[in-house]
């Protein structure tokens, strides 16, 4: 299949891109490592009007320390992040969920953030730890927290003329610890569900806990009935237990050719065990 | 907003392409139709089943996503670029001796995707050898004998 006719405009700087979506915004797509645009291009899903590629411009790709955070420019690959040196282990361990070897070559954080795919991993992980995005336009520059990210499946929150340049991805301080889970039928195929946990111990207890599951609704949602069984418990194995039960019994989930929804429920509640498990472990060091 | 031609410089297995590509033109039909490189092979043309893996610039990418446009001023490596002066590459020799092929239409994704593994992992594990596969569909096989293609290559 191919796509159907559009112009295309290789963009030379941010403040281009921004020119361009100031005055096309509503026709255009942008651009980066095309692993989702182009195939659904492809599928004749989306007819941008107007392809802005944005892959040659410079100043989006890299990655750094930013006050607690870690900021990651849109054009970092998902590939690059992998490989990068001291990557948080809950990052390390989404990532090569992420799409496919070859696809991770050219997939960035920054589109599949902007993307929206309501099973993706990153999307889920970013909400997961609290993470934002910063947005530019024409008519300035907002931070995005995570949570007001995604409004339905493929959509955001972001308007027409915007461009996401970097996400922050908030680093563990002594005493945290994350984790993400997954499951899928085939290594790099749609996950059938997954799940992230981030947590605060001190002195044996869970103080604080945000938990999140993908691919059970039309975007990543956290289940703070899942983290009001962690907060205040033990550290421990039913903590971790009463938190994937409490995730079961929260979501809904949907039926689809791979998995009836009440198995997503089940899915995800085990998932989200594995994931507070593993955070626990973490963040006793 | 036009949807005129481009023109496009491309380097392709070492020689430059100069050629005029509306933006929609896939870069694997540019590669096949265009310049006659026919060893790229088209399955699924949305990024599934890795037939089509070509390197740009040094990366391994889906030739089905990515429009020739974006190949402007890069170097790309179809299969045909693998074999040298000296033959076979060890890899393309595993797979044959392995047995690593039937049909073969899956071969020349492998051999690209692989063969980037290898040189940024030389010494690259069976797991991560499988890992790697699961986005090059092979139906004909079953995978076995292309991992131990691989691997033979890897630990030598």
């Amino acid at each position: 299949m191919k796509p159907a006719p559009f112009a295309y405009e290789r963009a030379e700087s941010v403040e281009h891109v921004l020119g361009l979506l100031g005055e096309h915004g509503d026709q255009a797509s942008v651009l980066a490592g095309g692993q989702s645009l182009v195939p659904m291009m492809n599928m004749r899903q989306v007819r941008p009007a107007l392809v802005v590629d944005i892959t040659r411009i410079g100043g989006l790709g890299a990655i750094e320390p930013d006050d607690g955070e870690l900021r990651v420019g849109a054009l970092v690959t998902q590939f690059a992040l992998e490989r990068h040196d001291g990557l948080e282990p809950a990052v390390a361990e989404c990532l090569p969920y992420t799409g496919h070897y070859v696809t991770r070559h050219r997939g960035t954080v920054g589109g599949s953030v902007a993307h929206g795919e309501p099973r993706a991993e990153l999307p889920l992980l970013l909400l997961t730890l609290g993470g934002s995005a910063r947005v530019r336009s024409v008519r300035g520059a907002r931070d995005v927290p995570a949570e007001e990210l995604y409004v339905g499946a493929y959509q955001t929150s972001l308007a027409a003329d915007e461009l996401l340049v970097h996400t922050s991805w908030p680093v563990a301080v002594p005493g945290e610890g994350r984790a993400f889970a997954e499951l899928a039928q085939r290594h790099g195929d749609y996950t059938l569900a997954c799940a992230a946990c981030h947590l605060r111990i001190a002195d044996g207890r869970i103080l604080a806990a945000r938990v999140g599951v993908g691919a059970t609704a039309d975007r990543p949602l956290l289940v703070p009935e899942a983290a009001r069984e962690l907060e205040g418990s033990s550290v421990g194995e039913a903590a971790a237990r009463a938190a994937g039960a409490a995730a079961e019994a929260a979501i809904e989930g949907y039926d689809d050719l791979h998995a009836s929804a009440a198995y997503r429920r089940r899915l995800a509640g085990v998932l989200v065990a594995r994931a507070a498990r593993q955070a626990m472990e973490r963040a006793r060091g | 907003m036009a949807e005129d031609p481009v023109a496009i410089e491309v380097t392709v297995n070492g020689a430059a392409r100069r050629d005029w590509v509306t933006p929609r033109l896939l870069l694997s039909d540019f590669l096949r139709h265009r310049l006659g490189l026919t060893g790229t092979h088209v399955g699924c043309e949305h990024g599934v089943c890795g037939a089509c893996t070509v390197r740009v610039g040094g990366r391994p990418a889906r030739a089905c996503l990515m429009f020739a446009v974006q190949a402007d001023g890069e170097e790309v490596q179809t299969v045909e670029g693998l074999a040298g002066e000296h033959g076979l590459t060890a890899l393309q020799r595993a797979l044959h001796e392995a047995h690593g092929l039937q049909c073969g239409f899956c071969t020349p994704g492998i051999l690209i995707a692989a063969g980037d593994l290898l040189e940024r992992r030389p010494n690259a594990s069976r797991a991560e050898i499988e890992a790697m596969l699961s986005g090059q569909i092979c139906r004909c096989t079953g995978y076995k004998a292309i991992v131990d293609a691989i691997e033979r290559v890897a630990g030598a």
